[in-house]
Order: C-alpha cells, then sequence, then structure tokens
C-alpha cells in the first residue's frame, strides 16, 4: 500500500542552525510510527514542517501523493508537546469547540465526546475548568480533542510525557485502538519502552538528520547482529571448542545458580547457528540458547553515540 | 466562513459569561446617568431657558462622558484581542486551533467576537441611559439621547474594528505582555492624543482641528463622539463613519499580513523590522 505520508528530504536552517538535513522518511498507512531522538535534534521541527507550521527551506511533504495542502492539515488531529488548552474555559465545551473546528456537527462531537469522557473516566468534571484538573486529566483532555474528530493521520508530540504509568497504559492502549480503527499515528517520545510496545515503525533522528529507519522488529534484530546467550554446564574447553571456527565468543563466561556457566557468543552467518547448536549439544549439557535483541533503549544510545 | 462562526461564537459566550462584563456593563451607566442629571438637578429654576442652558452644559458633560467611554472601550478591548492572542499562543492553544483554521479565520473570529461583546456592552449602557433620561428628566429637556447613543454604539464599534486587527498583530508577534508593551504604545498614541485634544474640542467643537481629528479614521471614534452631543454637521459624520468603516479592512489586511507569520513564531522577540518584513512577505 502507499505510504500515507512521505517526507522528501526536509531541510530547515534557523539563524545559523541546521534544525533538519535532508530528512526523508515514509510513514505506512494504518502504522504506528515512531519518531525518536534525543532532545533538540529537530523532532519538533519536523512535525512543524509536516503540519505546515514551519515552512522547510526545500523538500517535500506528499500527503496521499500529492503536495500537502492546508485543507489536509485540517482534517488531522495533532497534539503539541505544550499541551493547549484554554485555561479558564470548562473541558466539555472546549472539547465541543475543537471538534466543531473540525467539522463537526454541535450533537455529533457533543454524543461523540460523552462516550470519550465516559470510557477515559472524565464525565463528572465535564463542566469543570482546566485549571482545576489535574495534569493527567487536562492531558486527557487533549487527547480527546485530537482524536474525536476521527482524523486519518495523527500526530502526537511526547503524549506519554506527565503521564503516571497507569494513565499511560491507558493512552497506549487507545493509540492501538485508533491504529486498529484505520488512523496512521505518528508520535515523538523519549520514552523507548513505549516504542517497543507501540510502534510498528521508527525513524531516529540525530543531529539534524535521519540516522536510523524501518520497522522496530527489523531494527532491533540487525542491531543484535547474531549474538546468543548460551548457559550451560561441563567443560570450558569443550564449549570453546565447539564454537571455534563458526562464531566467537564475546566477553568472559559468567558462572550462575545451579553449576551452569553464561557466554555471550557471536555467530557471523544464519546458517551456522544450527552447527553450533548441534555441535555444543553434542560437547556440553546445553540449557538454553537465546538471541540476545537489544531494547531500543540500546539501540537509542547506540545509535545517538554513533556505534551501532 | 463556519469556522469564523465558531470562533465567535465561543469569543462571545466565553466572555459575556464573566463576572467582569456583567460588572462593567451595570456600573458605567450609573456614570452617565449622574453626568445627564447633574445639571438639571443643580438648577433649581425649571424655566424653559433654564433647561435649555442646562442641556447645553449636559451636551458638553455627554460628550466628554461619551468620549471617555469610547476611549476606554477602544483601548479595553484592543487590548483584549492583544491579551487573548497572547495567551493562546502561551498555553500552545494556537498550535492546534490552527492545524484546524487559517490565522486569518482565527482573527476575524476573535475580532468579530469581540466586537458584538462591546456592541452588546453599549447598546445596553445606551438603552439604560434612554431610560433614564425619560424617567427622571423634564419633557422639553432638548437632548436626542437616543440618536447620541446609537452614534456611540457605530463609532465604537468602528473604531474598535480599525484598531482591533492591529492589536491581534501586536499579540501574534510577541510572547509575553512585557513584550507587546513598545508595539502597544504605537498604538495607542493616537488614541491617547485624541483623548488629550477632549478639552480643546469641547470648548470650540467646530475648530479645524476638531473637523480634521473627527474625520481622520485613527482618532475619529473618540474626537467625533465628543463632537456630536454639541450638534456635529451630518456630512461630516457621515463621510467620517465612510472613511472609518472603509479603512477598517485595509487596517485588517495589514495586521492579517503580520499575525499569519507571528502566529507561528517563537522565542524571538521582534521588531519594527521584522514586522515590516512580514508584511512584505510572500
Amino acid at each position: 500500500m502507499n505510504p500515507i505520508l512521505k517526507v522528501e528530504n526536509i531541510s530547515k536552517t534557523y539563524t545559523g542552525h541546521k534544525a533538519l538535513d535532508c530528512v526523508s522518511m515514509e510513514i505506512p498507512r494504518g502504522s504506528i510510527y515512531g519518531l525518536l531522538g534525543p532532545n533538540g535534534a529537530g523532532k519538533t521541527t519536523l512535525i512543524r514542517v509536516i503540519n505546515r507550521m514551519t515552512l522547510p527551506d526545500s523538500g517535500n511533504v506528499l500527503f496521499e501523493d500529492h503536495p500537502i495542502t492546508t485543507d489536509d492539515i485540517y482534517s488531522i488531529g495533532y497534539m503539541p508537546e505544550e499541551r493547549g488548552l484554554y485555561k479558564k474555559m470548562k473541558i466539555g465545551a472546549q472539547a465541543v469547540f475543537f471538534a466543531r473546528m473540525h467539522g463537526m456537527s454541535k450533537t455529533d462531537a457533543t454524543k461523540k465526546l460523552h462516550e470519550w469522557f465516559d470510557r477515559l473516566e472524565l464525565s463528572q468534571w465535564w463542566d469543570s475548568k482546566v485549571e482545576d484538573l489535574s495534569k493527567g486529566m487536562a492531558q486527557k483532555v487533549q487527547f480527546i480533542s485530537t482524536v474525536v474528530h476521527e482524523p486519518k493521520l495523527l500526530i502526537f508530540d511526547e503524549p506519554f510525557s506527565g503521564f503516571d504509568p497507569i494513565n499511560a497504559n491507558i493512552l497506549k492502549e487507545e493509540i492501538k485502538r485508533l491504529r486498529d480503527n484505520g488512523s496512521t499515528v505518528i508520535l515523538s517520545t523519549h520514552n523507548m519502552e513505549s516504542v517497543e510496545e507501540i510502534c510498528d515503525d521508527i525513524t531516529l533522528i540525530n543531529k539534524s538528520q535521519n540516522v536510523l529507519s524501518g520497522p522496530v522488529d527489523e531494527i532491533r534484530r540487525k542491531a543484535g547482529g547474531n549474538t546468543f546467550m548460551v548457559t550451560y554446564s561441563g567443560s570450558t574447553e569443550d564449549f570453546i571448542s565447539a564454537v571455534t571456527g563458526i562464531g566467537n565468543l564475546i566477553g568472559d563466561s559468567k558462572p550462575v545458580i545451579g553449576g551452569y556457566t553464561m557466554q555471550k557468543i557471536h555467530i557471523a552467518a544464519d546458517d551456522d547457528i544450527h552447527t553450533v547448536i548441534g555441535n555444543l549439544n553434542n560437547s556440553v549439557r546445553l540449557r538454553s540458547f537465546q538471541e540476545i535483541i537489544p531494547s531500543m533503549n540500546d539501540i537509542f544510545i547506540r545509535a545517538v553515540n554513533g556505534t551501532l | 466562513m463556519n469556522r469564523i462562526g465558531i470562533i465567535i461564537e465561543r469569543e462571545f459566550t466565553e466572555r459575556v459569561h464573566k463576572k467582569s462584563f456583567v460588572i462593567s456593563t451595570l456600573l458605567s451607566p450609573v456614570l452617565l446617568i449622574l453626568a445627564m442629571c447633574a445639571p438639571v438637578m443643580f438648577n433649581n429654576g425649571p424655566s424653559i431657558e433654564d433647561i435649555n442652558e442646562a442641556g447645553n452644559a449636559a451636551s458638553m458633560l455627554i460628550g466628554t462622558v461619551f468620549g471617555i467611554l469610547s476611549y476606554t472601550v477602544i483601548i479595553v478591548y484592543g487590548q483584549q484581542v492583544m491579551q487573548s492572542v497572547i495567551e493562546e499562543k502561551q498555553t500552545r492553544v494556537l498550535d492546534v486551533i490552527l492545524t484546524s483554521c487559517s490565522p486569518f479565520e482565527l482573527m476575524m473570529g476573535k475580532i468579530f467576537g469581540l466586537a458584538l461583546v462591546a456592541a452588546l456592552q453599549v447598546v445596553i449602557w445606551s438603552i439604560l441611559v434612554v431610560a433614564a433620561k425619560n424617567a427622571f428628566l423634564p419633557a422639553g429637556y432638548d437632548m436626542n439621547a437616543g440618536g447620541i447613543s446609537l452614534m456611540m454604539v457605530v463609532y465604537v464599534i468602528g473604531g474598535f474594528l480599525f484598531y482591533a486587527s492591529m492589536y491581534a498583530a501586536i499579540g501574534s508577534a510577541v510572547d509575553t505582555p512585557q513584550d507587546a508593551a513598545q508595539f502597544n504604545l504605537v498604538i495607542m498614541m493616537p488614541i491617547m492624543i485624541s483623548f488629550m485634544l477632549l478639552s480643546v474640542i469641547l470648548t470650540n467643537p467646530d475648530s479645524q482641528l476638531a473637523v480634521w481629528c473627527s474625520i481622520i479614521p485613527f482618532t475619529s471614534p473618540i474626537v467625533m463622539m465628543i463632537r456630536v452631543p454639541a450638534g456635529a454637521p451630518v456630512w461630516q459624520i457621515v463621510s467620517s463613519l465612510i472613511i472609518l468603516y472603509g479603512t477598517f479592512p485595509v487596517m485588517t489586511w495589514l495586521a492579517s499580513r503580520i499575525f499569519r507569520i507571528g502566529v507561528f513564531m517563537h522565542g524571538k522577540k521582534a521588531t519594527w523590522s521584522d514586522l515590516g518584513a512580514w508584511i512584505k512577505m510572500k
């Protein structure tokens, strides 16, 4: 399927500072797309370029294969990092206002919003003002206002910041539900756990450049680079001779409870993995043989430090 | 168009429900009515000449009070436009809203929303004033309270519309109210000058200065209000109104050029030359 959004060679320079340097990415339709990167890498600038709040110096943003227009923007849902709500307006009225601005009728908006407020347990605060709510509740209101008009494309800038783990989970479930109902979601985040949990694909931006892109599973597997953790009991010499020639040891072995030893090994070719397992099975008592898939956190740090 | 309507509706309902609106709507007419009745109260011989003389004095007072009121309304409501833009910018509501409408729609929605609030307030004032006149003043009392009140509504709204877009533009260009001060002063200059001319114009309402100031749109909403109770010629009133309402779109167009860029600017203090550049920018 053709991607819903294509970002092509976007560059943007602010007075003397290059915020984006030839960044490209493709957002597959119906996916949750993570936009990762350290602070100041250019994530928010990229989002603002997509929203046409900032005009790029060069490059294109294509929405459903045509250059993105203001009408396209009005049909998407955007939640900025710094939350945007009227402090002194009742949250119900406020959510209805935003929904109507996105083209919903008053009755339709009110009905849908009551459903949302019920599900996220906000109903009793319909007539409260934002300044009287906790930060988490305000963020739920913001979230609802962003998604209630059921946009094709949703953009969340740091959606989990300021949420406790329980509410963050609720939010993750809702984001997945939105994807399953057909929306495409772009989210920028520092929270690498949530990336593993919900993102299908990612782009990692560092120092204004796209340094890593692709499906999360593929990236993790690749970054693992055929590294395995083996737990066994038996002679170390037998173990080494079983591996030698096909793979190599990484680091020292570690004794573990029950008389077992743990050893990290690397096997260059996929086809050799079976051979090594066979050899090991013959020479030592094999307890476990497990591929090491690095966490997104590791990958993030390695990518940013340039050691991936 | 529909989106402007929704913004107008929000601005109007939110503001009309505020306590400050109710208080200022009910308190100000008391001032007006006192001003109107004072000359009659101090005059104890109710002959027709006395009453007419009192009427002249009342005209002057009414002129003063209307001048002060239209000055206040234009500044207070203009500042509210600016404040609300700055507030939306600070809370990032702007970022959210501007993914659902254009900067121009937002600006027009705000201005017309506040214009409606101002109109409602001034109309209530006028009704109270006319009612008070009928209730407290003798029948032969020669003063066209209804006509003057109508003029008041027309000039205050015209003056507000003329200035509001510029206030919106300034609000968009700054991050905090403090930053707005330097621009604010320049906008307020003509409004303040017309206010300072108050006594000069009251004593000589048909002088060249008074006539010119009541026709130039920067000063006319206030200066003409001072002159109307003393009986300004109809042709002058008509031409000043045409010019005021005719130049409002020009001001709005200029302001919208600044606004569309300003709303997306953060963290950098805009200068006069920035504003100029934004107007010219394609």
